[in-house]
């Protein structure tokens, strides 16, 4: 019994002392920041429709003022006192900030805020409340100042009626905020006798909160929630009354505008509706309203006893919406509505793509298909209105809040075709309203609908040199390069993934003939090691234009530069000897021969030979020697050369003289990059002649990537009667295939005979082979493939076509 | 030409060469007074500096003869606008304690010869003059009442120099009690008689302002961006022709001063304080 009255007497006490305090004792400091509509001290953010520095628009100082007043008068009312360090908007009424702090203290304040409102200063958006106080986050100067800015933090974050993007409460002492300004901080908080914070209640750069800071009733919510800390701080009684507060936005129509938006800022605010608040049986009205006039929505009623009350919202274009709410004291009820448009008229396609137009050039093959309609649709019925033919598998999507259909192919269109979309008159608005007639539009496709590979490193089968090693594929258009580097993959035979050097990548740029990437290996790679390359599918040009299929090819790593036993043929290397020969040459642009000492195969130096000519086809280009190489050639003999090729496809040779005859060693297409030996039996040498080396050829194979190119040569090897061993891949320049595309039968043809003939899917796998040269193809699906054609021990690669 | 020379000085800080400017600053020296020192309070003499900490908590003084450093009170608000007896051997000063959340404030007494204090006023909620308490001739103002209460000996008057609606701070008596120097928060520094008749406009931002003779005043030009103080320099004003002198420049934030005769003292915003001597060309 004791014990509850000691209870008694101090919850008794608790009262009086509670009781001892009222509003009439408070004493509160504003300070509206900023002032004056001082560009150099104020913040104008230029919204529709208002000009820059138009006066009407978003001012923070006005802002600030206008909620300072609200705070001013809800204060008032229940009995404090309040200063204001301005109650106009010029810029002789900004005062200084020391003064403001001087003013807070020699009128007694108990308390003072510093109402602002904030912006990022980048193009970053974002809205949320930040209240500062003084000092460091964890060692306020005055301790009771965090505790104010943490009730008006949670009180502003309770505000439904704006797009918070954080809702978590962020209070921070000035000092941590700003370290740049060591401890200076905030000016205005800096000689502040009593409790102080500023605070920065949302971001007036978020432009859907601009136009709201254009309301007062929005100004007032948070006015309110100021005035709600003031009471939470000193424990005093709230208002007697509640209020109701909120924001209109149409169901479904999207909000115009190139700004970013956050959650239901992405739909139209309804403006000027009318709102009116009745008794809850709905028969009884008690109070009226408008919602904003700035592209906002929003509505209050200041004061409303507690209870509960029927909401009926209507505007000129939306059907009649009503909510029940229910009042409490000293709270504010949002009641955000969305409220439905009058659909008054059937739907139509107010706008289409593609546009195509008879004679017009094709399409691209991967276009999507975009309907705009006046109305936001029912997506159910205009996806079962919706077909395409020729038939194409394919995802709809829907964008701006259902007003625009997507369709998007899952493949290509075939090229050249014309293709009709169609929409059904069962298409449907939202409203339920059908479309009066069918719509359709027909455009023609272009005649590329897959990008082709001009030419790679490393291919099918190739061996590559290990040293300073890279992947470079060319195609006929420029490839969209940022998603390359997740698109092209090497692994070693134990499936390990090999690096690429990302940061040492290159690529075409617009204005070239052909596209390409290039890049680097990380590391050299280990020779005899065998490694497999894999281009996904998804590779596409600049126009997403993708690649037919994945490639995926097998390769090799070998040393190019092992030392022969064989004899060096002296003075190969010496650019000094070789000049142009322009009576040998046709169509030549320029072509320079010099040493390189950097990439070298062997000793110091190897010659390289740098050429451009002026179309993508019929240039040949020759190099004489002034003087001819001493070794005597026999067409019992062999010699083998050191080449880096440039993947150009061009061919090369040397050429060599005998008495009253010229000819040319073939050395092959430089469709591989990076160094390879290549040796090469001398048998179209004409018996009984000796032959001398006395220059270099390069004849253009017709291709986009044939213009321009930098072949090297390194090591020339004489091999005495060398006819024996040949190991040379390139030589085959005679072999053909066809038909090409093959349905039934490939046949290849070449001047030697043909061992066998295999056909490799482009994932690398062979999937026929024959004996001989012909090779069944009517079991194989239709694609693309290389046939892999075996002669006397060499091999050479075609590229083919099955089709049915 | 006469020159008043109130210090022997040689210039080794801030110097100017005397020209047509009436007044320049000639020596400038920082005080150590082993903390930080922020809005500074000067006695009669010169002699004694009182200061506090950014916020006004705490109330310190030191000898500037001695550089002895004296802590008077160690509460909040202790600071805040201490005034010196006439003779200099006291100050008057408020402390302030927190009851349901709210200030409210008392008036002390310390004396330099005993070191000791006495409550002369009881803590309340009530505005308190600190300089009625230590003169019969004073000016105060009254920011609630938007007026400036003038005492000459004893003798009370409230006026409104340049009307009714604005709002005094820092007003000042000259040294020969002839003249008024205020600050109106939305208008500026001004000059008036004592019964507010004659006001001049002296200058648009002049914060603290204090007399130095009966013919210069001495204030603090600030900037902001609304944000932070991004400039504050102390100005001297002639008041009979409004010409302003500046006396220090962009290289430090003052933040409060104090001026008698001969001598500035000022702090800035990182809590160091410096004594300006100045010199006056008549």
């Amino acid at each position: 019994m004791k014990k509850r009255l000691t209870a008694l007497m101090i919850a008794g006490a608790a009262a009086i002392s509670a009781m001892a305090l009222n509003y009439s004792d408070l004493i509160i400091y504003i300070n509206p920041g900023h002032g004056g509509h001082d560009q150099s001290n104020d913040r104008n953010v230029v919204v529709y429709p208002y000009e820059l520095g138009d006066t009407m628009g978003f001012w923070e100082s006005k802002s600030n003022m206008d909620k300072a007043f609200r705070m001013r008068e809800l204060l008032r009312e229940l009995g404090a006192t309040v200063y204001m360090s301005r109650v106009t908007n010029t810029s002789a009424d900004d005062l200084g900030l020391e003064t403001i702090g001087r003013l807070a203290n020699a009128t007694g304040a108990d308390l003072f805020l510093s109402i602002h409102s904030n912006a990022t200063g980048t193009s970053n958006r974002v809205n949320f409340p930040i209240i500062f106080y003084r000092g460091y986050d964890n060692e306020p100067v005055i301790p009771e100042a965090k505790e104010w800015a943490r009730a008006i933090g949670e009180n502003l974050l309770t505000n439904k009626a704006t797009i918070w993007t954080s809702t978590n409460v962020n209070i921070r002492g000035d000092w941590s905020f700003q370290p740049t300004w060591g401890t200076q901080g905030y000016g205005v908080l800096r000689a502040l006798t009593v409790p102080g914070t500023l605070s920065e209640g949302s971001f007036h750069d978020y432009i859907p909160e601009t136009y709201r800071l254009l309301s007062h009733e929005y100004k007032f919510t948070e006015a309110w929630n100021y005035r709600k800390a003031v009471s939470q701080h000193f424990g005093l009684p709230g208002a007697p009354y509640g209020a109701i507060a909120g924001r209109l936005n149409d169901s479904r129509f999207p909000r115009i505008g190139d700004y970013k938006m956050f959650d239901d800022d992405l739909l139209e605010t309804v403006d000027t509706a009318y709102v009116s608040l009745w008794d809850e049986t709905g028969t009884t009205k008690l109070q009226e309203t408008t919602s904003g006039t700035d592209f906002n929505g929003i509505y209050a009623f200041r004061k409303v006893d507690p209870g509960k009350y029927m909401l009926k919202v209507s505007g000129n274009r939306h059907y009649e919406t009503t909510a029940m709410v229910e009042v409490v004291a000293d709270e504010i009820s949002y009641v955000n509505l969305k409220v439905n448009k009058i659909r008054s008229t059937a739907p139509v396609v107010e706008k289409y793509s593609p546009v195509w137009n008879e004679g017009e050039p094709g399409v691209l093959c991967n276009t999507p298909v975009v309907f705009d309609f006046n109305w936001d649709m029912d997506t159910l019925s205009v996806e079962k209105a919706f077909s395409i033919t020729p038939e194409i598998p394919g995802v709809i999507t829907w964008e701006n809040n259902n007003l625009r259909m997507v369709f998007t192919p899952s493949q290509t269109y075939q090229t050249s075709t014309i293709y009709t979309a169609r929409l059904s008159a069962e298409a449907k608005h939202a409203g339920g309203m059908a479309m009066e007639a069918p719509f359709e539009i027909s455009f023609f496709t272009a005649d590329r609908n897959y990008m082709s590979i001009l030419g790679q490193v490393p291919k099918e089968g190739e061996e590559v040199h290990f040293d300073n090693p890279a992947v470079e594929v060319r195609f006929d258009k420029l490839p969209d390069v940022q998603p390359i580097l997740k698109q092209v993959s090497v692994v070693d035979e134990n499936g390990t993934k090999v690096a690429l050097n990302t940061r040492k990548m290159t690529y075409s740029k617009l204005g070239d003939e052909y596209g390409f990437f290039r890049i680097a290996f990380t590391k050299d790679l280990t020779v005899g090691k065998k490694y497999k390359m894999t281009l996904s599918n998804e590779i596409s040009d600049k126009d997403g234009i993708p690649l037919q299929d994945s490639v995926v090819v097998n390769f090799t790593a070998v040393d190019a530069g092992v030392e022969k036993t064989d004899s060096l043929m002296e003075g190969m290397e010496d650019a000094a000897v070789y000049a142009l020969n322009e009576q040998g040459s046709v169509d030549v642009t320029s072509a320079t021969i010099t040493t390189d000492g950097t990439n070298k195969l062997f000793g110091s130096k190897c010659v390289n030979v740098a050429y451009e000519f002026p179309k993508t086809e019929g240039s040949e280009l020759l190099l004489s020697r002034s003087a001819l190489v001493d070794t005597k050639l026999t067409n019992n003999d062999a010699v083998g050369v050191h080449v880096y090729g440039d993947l150009t496809a061009n061919e090369a040779y040397l050429e060599v003289i005998a008495p009253e005859d010229v000819k040319y060693i073939p050395l092959g297409k430089m469709d591989f990059l990076g160094w390879r030996y290549i040796q090469v039996p001398l048998t179209m040498l004409e018996g009984e002649k000796e032959y001398q080396i006395s220059g270099i050829k390069v004849v253009q194979t017709p291709s986009l990537m044939s213009r321009k190119g930098e072949v090297k040569f390194d090591n020339v090897n004489y091999i005495k009667d060398g006819g024996a061993g040949v190991e040379n891949v390139e030589l085959m320049t005679t072999v053909t295939v066809y038909p090409n595309p093959a349905s039934e039968y490939l046949i290849a043809n070449a001047d030697g005979l043909i061992d066998c003939v295999e056909l490799i899917a482009m994932n690398g796998t062979v999937v026929a082979t024959a004996n001989g040269n012909v090779l069944n193809v009517s079991e194989i699906a239709d694609g693309v493939y290389f046939a892999r054609i075996h002669v006397g021990g060499a091999t050479e690669l075609k590229k083919v076509v099955v089709k049915h | 030409m006469k020159t008043k020379s109130l210090v022997l000085a040689v210039a080794l800080g801030m110097c100017a060469s005397m020209s047509a400017a009436d007044i320049v600053a000639v020596y400038t020296k920082k005080v150590d007074v082993g903390t930080e020192a922020h809005h500074p309070t000067l006695s009669p003499n010169g002699d004694v500096v009182l200061f506090t900490s950014e916020n006004y908590t705490g109330l310190k003084s030191i000898n500037l003869s001695t550089q002895e450093v004296s802590v008077i009170d160690e509460t909040p608000k202790a600071g805040f606008n201490p005034r010196f007896t006439a003779d200099g051997s006291e100050v008057v000063y408020r402390t302030s304690i927190k009851e349901d959340g709210i200030s409210r404030d008392d008036v002390k007494r310390y004396s330099f010869a005993s070191k000791g204090k006495a409550q002369i006023m009881k803590h309340t909620k009530d505005v308190i003059n600190t300089s009625s308490l230590v003169a019969e001739t004073y000016a105060y103002g009254l920011v609630d009442k938007q007026a400036i209460e003038v005492s000459v000996n004893g003798v009370k008057t409230e006026i409104n120099p340049i009307g009714y609606g604005y709002r005094y701070l820092w007003p000042s008596i000259s040294p020969n009690a002839e003249k008024l120097v205020f600050n109106e928060v939305y208008s500026g520094l001004f000059v008036s008689n004592l019964d507010g008749s004659q006001a001049k406009f002296l200058t648009s931002r002049g914060e603290f302002p204090c007399w130095v003779d009966d013919k210069f005043v001495v204030a603090l030009s600030t900037k902001d961006d609304g944000y932070v103080i991004t400039s504050a320099k102390i100005i001297a004003i002639e008041v009979a022709t409004g010409k302003i002198t500046e006396l220090t420049d962009d290289s430090v934030l003052v933040d409060g001063l104090a001026a008698v005769e001969d001598k500035i003292v000022y702090t800035t915003e990182k809590g160091e304080m410096y004594v300006m001597n100045i010199l006056i060309n008549e």
